[in-house]
């Protein structure tokens, strides 16, 4: 026997004895559970073992028939967790007769895993008083069967519903949270799933309002509105009327759908707003009378006796009468007496009889006196305007023309009494002489012609010792004959203008003013009459610029005297280093001149801290033009620092340079061809400027050519003898193959 | 060029012009200003030649936005929107013109009481020699006033030579500025990455000194390190003013090819015809000047001016050296008769290595000083080739002459609406070789409208 064979039979043999130990030892296993104790018999082991297969799942649910079903279904804690597990997993046998075969901790159990999740008041709730049910054929507690839906619990609080409604679905309404907090957005459709459609007020109505006892949501009876509301009317005032004739469920109030008209009476203008109280009562709701007397009270103290009221008041208004004074009266109402309110002459409410003279009304007013003693006021005046007369003043000797026309009569007859007698005929009768005498004995109308204006419309000033020229024509007389003083007048300048210089000037004003404008000093050379000659704007600066303060004389001629110093002093004070007086704004300046070539264009609006640095610390002078102190040099270095020469400051791009100064004039084709093809590599100096040198491909090509082969008989130097740059072929006219040839 | 990128263009433009209305309302007036310009450009001629007439528009927008929030952030724009109404300048220019060209597009946020300066986005960094980044620059002040920086900068860079925004170029270095009164230095090294392999390594060296009253000097260097040292750019200024009327300058510049190692960058396609004469590098290509000029102020408005340049060109051993020089002569009157007119009368000659060419110029502008600018200038330009320089041959030797003529206005109503409206005409007349075509008769106008906010 080799090694190997020893040690196989040795394993076999450990193994063999640990298998069959059970058996060959004799013992018994531990009793089953108590559950299962008929079955604790050796007869009975085949009821839940399979030879050679342990405890199969199938042995167990062959009697637990109900958990079989829920775990085909899916359903309670078996179908949906404990699915493909071993049943003796969880529920162990023959340990036992005491042992707990369904432990179960309830303070750990997750109910959420039976598929009916536990939310609200239903957490703390015992399990027993949903799962009440027992095992069948057994008095043990069972967990199955417990009721899902609310009423298994709790019954049909609120009855059995009728009809569409369904009281089962208590969740429309409740959460498990808090019973009698309904849920906010309850689903119920009052209108659509129960007989009695809520409108108008009913919507926000409570529900107990209605539904006084909560456990019945059924059908309430409703007989008519008085089931939940009283009847505020006298019984039997509206005989079999229903309520719903008149009111709506928008609002109690609001009758209007009630048709007035069928009493007879129907309501019109203001009638229709009032109030239903305002001409009804609870205890008498139908008025004695349908008379006006009936609700309203005569104010004219029976004056109209027997005349209805609507011939004078209308229904749209009591005041808006359709009483016509022209037409229901003897006395028409013209002019001025339209707009009189009716008390003025209808005192006291007295309508009726009334007298109709003039001086009835007008007893107070007794302007002429005894004047025209007996003769009718309508012979002058009429109720269109009373200051309007008829009268025809003509017949006085004195006919009134011009704005004596529109004058009233009292300007001239401010007692009211005066008659021709006692006036006179002469302008100081009427008018105060404003001149003080200054004209006596010239007589008004020399100058003050006509009666249409007082004022002097064209007086000839020619006639005075002073010509009106330039803007003295346009100013008011007022403005220098001031308090009406016209003559004698001083007419030197300063009689009537300030002197604005206050004395720098021993000159007369008009050496250098004109009458025709005073800030235009017309009259005066900056640059002849004083030592600081005016350059570019200067010129068109307004001397208060400079001469501020009215200031003239012994004015600084340095630029800080009117210009503030931006750089603070940093820059020296010569402004013109910089500036100069064409344009301050750009930088025309001399140190941006570098001779031939001067900053501008785009330069010009760039602002100063672009090249100078921030603080304008940065100081180029001396740097000269050349760009490349500044720019990026595009070209490699290849042609130089004058960028200027091909390049504008207005824009960089597209380069203006001339072609004409290198020697090599680009005509023809050469002037569209693309700058790369003969100056590869954007170097652009120093190229030769034969032909051949980008061409030479197309001279040597000829060679192919059975008839005019080039090589050998021209020079790929001379190609414009015989072509041109405009095209290469046709050649020149008149040149032919040969002719190169003949012409070397 | 497509619609799409036809299409990209005016959506960046509104993006850009509605970025800047939307900041407007968060700050105060005094924190936001800048421009949006569009402008038109039509130019057609007499030619007989059917070829599409250059005309283009172009918006230009430059916004500079300060405290967009309570921490200082800025705002910087500087770009140009170009829209190629007819394809015409795709013609002439092929796929080099991009519709945008953003020279800066970025936020600044001051941090640490402003002790340093972050900038995120496309800047051109004045300080490091025009380096150019598309990413961070931290900008440090070392002391209190500023008067020390250090910057360090890093990221992608836009394409050298069409101003792209791409992931090929990358970009980083280094810069110093010192400041004080009457003296300004920076430093700078920078390294250009393409694809991750360095192509260009250059120092950058400015200086501004003001050595007395009146005397300044000042200089430019770029140096290229990527083989071996080499001046790639130099301009030196010395500038004396001993009198306020009397202004002298000299000038020296050295402006050669920037030595990028890869010759991608510059677009290198050469046509065969033209690689026997040139080789498969760039030119090899370096211009000195001399210049000097002197200027006088007389009263207050007189001023007259006197340059003369002398110049040499040098392209390398295949195609040698040579000389030119130039002599300009004027006067600018800028209150011409005391009437407010600006005046500039100038003289040129110049012999520009191959031609020589006279050329006067008169330009009048009168400011009405109220909104209305009016502008005008003539010339009369003559020219002619030249020699031949550096054993090049010369298809044609030509003479012609040339009448430019010019009347604008520049429109502005207020300070925030302002137009410019130009006509330019060139008439090209005399020309020798006639055979060729008919005198030539050249008008272009072009418009602008600015807001300015």
């Amino acid at each position: 026997m080799t090694c190997a064979r020893a040690l196989r039979l040795i394993w076999l043999s450990i193994t063999s004895l640990v298998l069959l130990w059970p058996a060959l030892s004799g013992a018994d296993p531990l009793p089953l559970s108590r559950p299962h104790a008929h079955l604790d018999k050796s007869s009975k082991c085949t009821t839940c073992h399979v030879q050679f297969k342990g405890v199969p799942n199938t042995k167990c649910l062959d009697c637990h028939r109900d958990i079989d079903k829920r775990m085909q279904r899916g359903q309670g804690y078996h179908g949906r967790v404990a699915r493909g597990i071993p049943c003796n997993g969880c529920h162990r046998e023959h340990l036992g007769r005491n042992h707990e075969i369904s432990p179960l901790d309830k303070r750990k159990f997750d109910h959420n895993q039976t598929g009916y999740s536990l939310t609200g008041g239903h957490v703390g709730v015992g399990c027993r008083e949903c799962h009440t049910a027992k095992r069948p054929g057994s008095n043990r507690d069972s967990f199955l069967g417990a009721p899902r839906e609310c009423q298994g619990c709790h019954g049909e609080y609120h009855g059995k519903a009728v009809g569409k409604v369904d009281l089962k679905d208590c969740q429309q309404c409740h959460n498990t949270f808090d019973w009698n907090k309904l849920n906010t957005n309850v689903k119920f459709n009052h209108e659509r799933e129960t007989r009695f459609p809520r409108t108008g007020k009913h919507k926000k109505v409570d529900c107990d309002k209605c539904h006084l006892d909560k456990k019945r949501f059924g059908p309430i009876e409703i007989s008519g509105c008085v089931t939940c509301h009283k009847n505020p009317h006298p019984p039997g005032v509206f005989g079999r009327r229903i309520c719903e004739e008149c009111h709506v469920t928008s609002g109690f109030k609001q009758t209007n759908i009630f048709e007035h008209t069928t009493t007879g009476w129907p309501l019109r203008g203001r009638h229709k707003k009032n109030e239903c109280l305002d001409c009804h009562s609870w205890e008498q709701w139908k008025p004695r009378t349908s008379d006006c007397a009936g609700c309203h009270k005569d104010n004219h103290n029976g004056q109209f006796k027997g005349t209805p009221c609507g011939r004078c008041h209308q229904e749209s208004g009591w005041s808006r009468l359709k009483f016509n004074h022209n037409t229901m009266s003897d006395f028409p109402l013209k002019g001025k007496h339209r707009s009189v309110s009716c008390q003025k002459c209808h005192t006291g409410g007295r309508y009726k009889p009334l007298a109709s003279e003039c001086m009835d009304c007008h007893k107070d007013e007794s302007p002429h006196g005894d004047t025209f003693k007996d003769t009718p006021c309508k012979n002058c005046h009429s109720p269109v305007s009373w200051q309007k007369t008829r009268f025809d003043h003509s017949i006085t000797g004195f006919a009134l023309e011009g704005r004596h026309y529109e004058q009233p009569c009292y300007r001239c007859h401010p007692n009211g009494t005066e008659t021709e007698v006692d006036t006179v005929q002469d302008c100081a009768y009427c008018h105060t002489d404003l001149h003080s005498g200054q004209f006596e004995g010239a007589g008004c109308d020399r100058c003050h012609s006509g009666f249409d204006r007082w004022k002097i419309p064209n007086f000839d000033h020619t006639v005075s010792q002073f010509q009106l020229t330039g803007r003295h024509t346009a100013v008011d007389c007022g403005a220098c004959h001031k308090q009406g003083h016209y003559r004698p007048i001083d007419t030197a300048c300063g009689n009537c203008h300030k002197n604005f210089h206050e004395g720098q000037f021993n000159k007369a004003c008009d050496t250098c003013h004109t009458p025709e404008t005073w800030a235009q000093v017309a009259n005066f050379d900056h640059d002849q009459q004083t030592e600081y000659r005016l350059y570019g704007k200067h010129r068109t600066v307004d001397c208060g610029k400079c001469h501020i303060n009215n200031d003239y004389k012994g004015l600084p001629q340095t630029c800080e005297g009117c210009h503030l110093d931006v750089h603070s002093g940093t820059k020296g004070s010569d402004c013109a280093l910089c500036h100069t007086t064409a344009d301050w704004g750009t930088n025309s300046a001399q140190n941006h001149n570098f001779g031939a070539f001067s900053l501008k264009g785009l330069h010009d609006r760039l602002p100063c801290e672009e090249c100078h640095g921030p603080d304008r610390s940065k100081v180029l002078a001396g740097t000269g033009p050349e760009c490349i102190n500044c720019h990026r040099d595009p070209h490699f270095g290849s042609l130089g620092p004058q960028c200027y020469n091909c390049h504008t400051q207005s824009a960089f791009l597209p380069s203006t340079f001339l072609h004409n100064q290198t020697g090599f004039r680009l005509s023809g084709a050469h002037r569209f061809v693309q700058c790369r093809n003969c100056h590869p590599n954007r170097v652009f100096g120093g190229l030769p400027s034969d032909c051949g040198f980008c061409h030479l491909d197309t001279y040597q090509g000829t060679q192919a050519s059975p008839t005019c082969n080039h090589v050998g008989q021209c020079s790929p130097d001379n190609c414009h003898e015989c072509h041109t740059t405009r095209s290469f072929v046709p050649a020149r006219p008149g040149v032919t193959c040969g002719t190169c040839e003949s012409s070397r | 060029m497509s619609w799409r990128r036809r299409a990209g263009g005016v959506l960046g433009a509104l993006c850009a012009w509605a970025g800047a209305a939307e900041a407007a309302p968060e700050t105060s007036p005094s924190d936001l200003y800048g421009r949006a310009t569009l402008r038109g450009y039509y130019s057609t001629d007499n030619a007989s030649l059917d070829y599409p007439e250059p005309a283009y528009l172009f918006l230009d927008t430059d916004v500079r936005a300060k405290n967009l929030t309570e921490g200082g952030l800025q705002l910087v724009l500087d770009a140009t929107f170009i829209f190629d109404i007819n394809e015409s300048n795709e013609r002439r220019f092929g796929e080099t013109e991009e519709v945008v060209r953003a020279r800066s597009f970025y936020l600044r946020q001051p941090l640490m009481d402003g002790d340093v300066e972050l900038s995120l986005g496309r800047r051109l960094i004045f300080e490091a020699g025009n380096a150019w980044v598309d990413g961070v620059d931290a900008e440090i002040a070392l002391s209190s006033d500023r008067q020390l920086t250090l910057g360090v900068y890093g990221g992608l860079s836009p394409d050298p030579y069409d101003t792209a925004f791409n992931t090929e170029y990358q970009a980083a270095g280094l810069y110093s500025t010192y400041h004080r009164e009457g003296l300004d230095i920076s430093v700078a090294a920078n390294s250009v990455l393409r694809e991750g392999e360095q192509i260009r390594q250059f120092g950058f060296n400015r200086i501004h000194l003001q050595m007395a009253d009146g005397l300044y000097a000042s200089s430019y260097l770029v140096v290229d390190f990527i083989d071996s040292p080499n001046v790639a750019t130099y301009l030196g200024t010395l500038d004396y003013t001993p009198t306020q009327p009397l202004n002298l300058m000299l000038t020296y510049s050295h402006f050669s090819l920037a030595d990028y190692k890869d010759p991608v960058v510059y677009r290198n396609v050469l046509e065969p015809n033209q690689r026997d004469a040139l080789g498969l590098r760039p030119l090899d290509l370096a211009y000195d000047r001399v210049r000097f000029q002197a200027s006088l102020n007389f009263g207050t408005s007189y001023y007259h001016y006197q340059s003369v340049e002398y110049r040499t060109r040098d392209q390398g051993q295949n195609r040698g050296s040579d000389e030119a020089w130039q002599y300009i002569i004027g006067v600018r009157d800028d209150d011409l008769f005391g009437v407010g007119i600006r005046a500039d009368l100038q003289a040129q000659v110049l012999n520009n290595f191959v031609s020589d060419s006279y050329t006067t110029l008169l330009s009048l502008e009168y400011d009405t000083g109220q909104w209305l600018t009016l502008s005008g200038a003539a010339s009369y330009f003559t020219g002619r080739t030249v020699g031949r320089a550096a054993g090049q041959s010369r298809t044609f030797d030509e003479e012609q002459t040339l009448y430019m003529f010019q009347a604008g206005a520049f429109i502005r109503p207020n300070r925030h609406h302002q137009i410019d409206l130009n006509y330019e005409g060139l008439y090209e007349a005399d020309v020798q070789d006639l055979r060729n075509e008919d005198p030539l008769l050249i008008h272009t106008i072009n418009g602008a409208y600015n807001y300015f906010f």
